[in-house]
């Protein structure tokens, strides 16, 4: 554990836990709406900025932030407007920052060694000016992400419920963008711009393989977003390998691992998932005793059957309903 | 502002929309009066989910004019006063609880930042009893089955202080007996007081509880007044025999 005393290790730390927490965070809304790619696009156009730094001799971070938001804004105007060669443009867009970046960088001679550093994300290279940002940042995504939770997850699943209730719907989705073209930048240093998508996607993924509801499986995503981050920049430490890398590979890791948790879970759950039966024609059966010491109801674990007027169970190759003192068995 | 008070909630004149450059609703003066159970039919692309929208805003409008509970469409923003049952189809929910979906039913009141509210709450939970789901509110919205699915859209329609519903299509892709259940739990709304509007393909279930019905076709309104025999006949003109027949096999089936 000598790493904790290093003062560059103690910054890396710090930023993968922030980007850990906010990727997953502004990620649920982002699948929700099914725009798993808009991260990666946002990534491309956050490179022009950095190489835009690199050529000016600037901070990068500030630079990427500006031209992330920008970026931002011309893609949802973009998707809003509808038109077809919308698609076009958007790829243009991702490829020409992608372009852009790499060939300020070139010009100045800072090659694609100094950029990789925020391509794939480099341990060595937060300063403490970069963590108060980050840090900023990242508290702007997390109030604006779970305090706005209710209004930003109606956007995302109904637009036009959302309108009929009288939210401004445009706005939301702007500030959707916006906060994800800001998360993109705050993990730029620890996953790097060319895979903190995956850091956005697999952790919600995960967790919807494993809780539902959406407000329980944006927090359980959180959490597997910080640990993979804090994780993947421990083994890079030992490894000397690419944080970024080892990041995603430890998510998707998660993710594999939760497919078989998942199937299991499924089968589990399905004791109390409630069939219904809308046959018209009156419902035959015979009359059995009741059982000893057991009655069935909503919380009893077995499988429900909703019929007509009335909730049979299903268990041991019965399928009956109570019945003042006996059971219709059907 | 008398206009508020009268009992038209929902009134247009000459309605004019287009998509595309393309007429999809012409001429369209409609009124529907407090209190009434109106179904809006018409054949496939007859226009009757175009209007629902020009009616909601979703779709704007180019000529004519809409009232919403008297005041002018543009000045009307109590939006917590209608209930919006869009088609089942058209909802993109991949993970979220019953309760997480009738819950954004809520938003027309609450304010951005402030946390669930006792009200809320308490709607919530009656809004779900209104429909039946209320041992269902933890569960998965996808796992339901689709007449669950469009009970959980109408009780999300209901959260609000609803007292118009527009409910589109409501009966798309469930089976008979589900459609009577959806039916009766309609009539009953409009029994409490709630004016509804309800796009439908063919009067089915709802007949008897309808108060008006409006037909469009090609983007026109060709019939209003009285259900069912209208209406019926209507159908018999556009689709001979499948609905008798069809009918008919199920009362011998069962």
């Amino acid at each position: 554990m000598e790493f904790l005393s290093l003062a560059f290790m103690q910054r890396a730390l710090i930023a993968a836990l922030l980007a850990g927490v906010t990727s997953p965070a502004i990620g649920s809304y982002i699948v929700q709406r099914r725009l798993s790619l808009l991260g990666d696009g946002l990534g491309h156009v956050a490179i022009a900025g950095v190489g835009l730094a690199l050529a000016t001799g600037t901070a990068p971070l500030p630079v990427a932030v500006a031209t992330a938001i920008i970026g931002a804004v011309i893609i949802e105007l973009l998707r809003q407007s509808g038109k077809a060669s919308a698609d076009v443009a958007m790829a243009i867009l991702f490829y020409g920052g992608l372009a852009t970046g790499v060939l300020l960088a070139g010009l100045v001679g800072q090659g694609t060694g100094t950029l990789s550093n925020f391509l794939f994300g480099s341990l060595l290279s937060i300063t403490e000016a970069d963590l108060w940002i980050i840090f900023t940042l990242a508290a702007v995504i997390l109030i604006t992400t779970i305090g706005l939770m209710p209004q930003l997850f109606a956007v995302c699943t109904d637009e036009d419920f959302a309108k009929v209730m009288g939210l401004p719907v445009r706005a939301y989705n702007l500030l959707i963008v916006v906060l994800a073209a800001i998360t993109v930048t705050v993990s730029m240093r620890t996953v790097g711009l060319l895979m903190v998508s995956a850091l956005m996607v697999v952790p919600v993924a995960t967790a919807g393989n494993l809780l539902t509801g959406f407000r329980r499986s944006f927090f359980l995503a959180m959490a597997l977003g910080v640990v993979a981050a804090v994780a993947g920049v421990i083994g890079s430490y030992y490894f000397n390998a690419p944080p970024g890398s080892l990041i995603v590979v430890i998510t998707i890791a998660g993710f594999v691992l939760s497919l078989p948790l998942a199937a299991g879970l499924k089968r589990w759950r399905q004791h109390d998932q409630v069939i219904e039966i809308t046959d018209r024609a009156p419902f035959p059966h015979e009359t059995t005793r009741p059982h000893e010491g057991h009655s069935h109801g909503p919380d009893c674990g077995h499988r429900a059957v909703i019929h007509g007027d009335h909730t049979d169970y299903i268990h041991d190759g019965h399928r009956h309903a109570p019945h003042g003192d006996h059971y219709d068995e059907h | 502002m008398q206009l508020t008070q009268s009992d038209s909630v929902i009134r247009t004149e000459s309605l004019l929309v287009e998509l595309g450059g393309l007429p999809i609703l012409r001429e369209i003066s409609i009124e529907i009066g407090r209190g009434e159970l109106t179904a809006l039919m018409g054949g496939n692309g007859s226009g009757k989910t175009t209007l629902v929208r020009a009616l909601l805003g979703l779709t704007p409008h180019q000529g004519g004019r809409v009232e919403l509970f008297g005041l002018p469409a543009t000045e009307f923003n109590d939006w917590r006063r209608i209930g919006y049952v869009p088609q089942r189809g058209a909802v993109n929910i991949k993970q979220a609880t019953v309760k997480e979906v009738v819950a954004t039913g809520r938003l027309s009141t609450r304010r951005p930042f402030a946390p669930t509210s006792a009200i809320d709450r308490t709607k919530i939970s009656a809004a779900l009893e209104a429909v039946g789901l209320a041992d269902r509110a933890r569960h998965p919205f996808t796992q339901l089955s689709g007449g669950q699915q469009q009970r959980v859209l109408i009780a999300r329609a209901l959260a609000g202080e609803v007292d118009l519903l527009m409910l589109d299509e409501p009966f798309a892709g469930v089976d008979l007996g589900v459609q009577d259940n959806l039916a009766e739990l309609i009539g009953e709304l409009n029994a409490a007081g709630t004016t509804v509007l309800v796009v439908l393909h063919e009067t089915g279930a709802l007949a008897p509880l309808l108060t008006k019905c409006i037909v469009l076709r090609e983007g026109r309104v060709v019939h209003v007044g009285a259900p069912p025999e209208e209406a019926e006949h209507y159908h018999e003109t556009q689709l001979p025999l499948e609905r008798p027949l069809l009918t008919g096999l199920i009362g011998e089936a069962s």
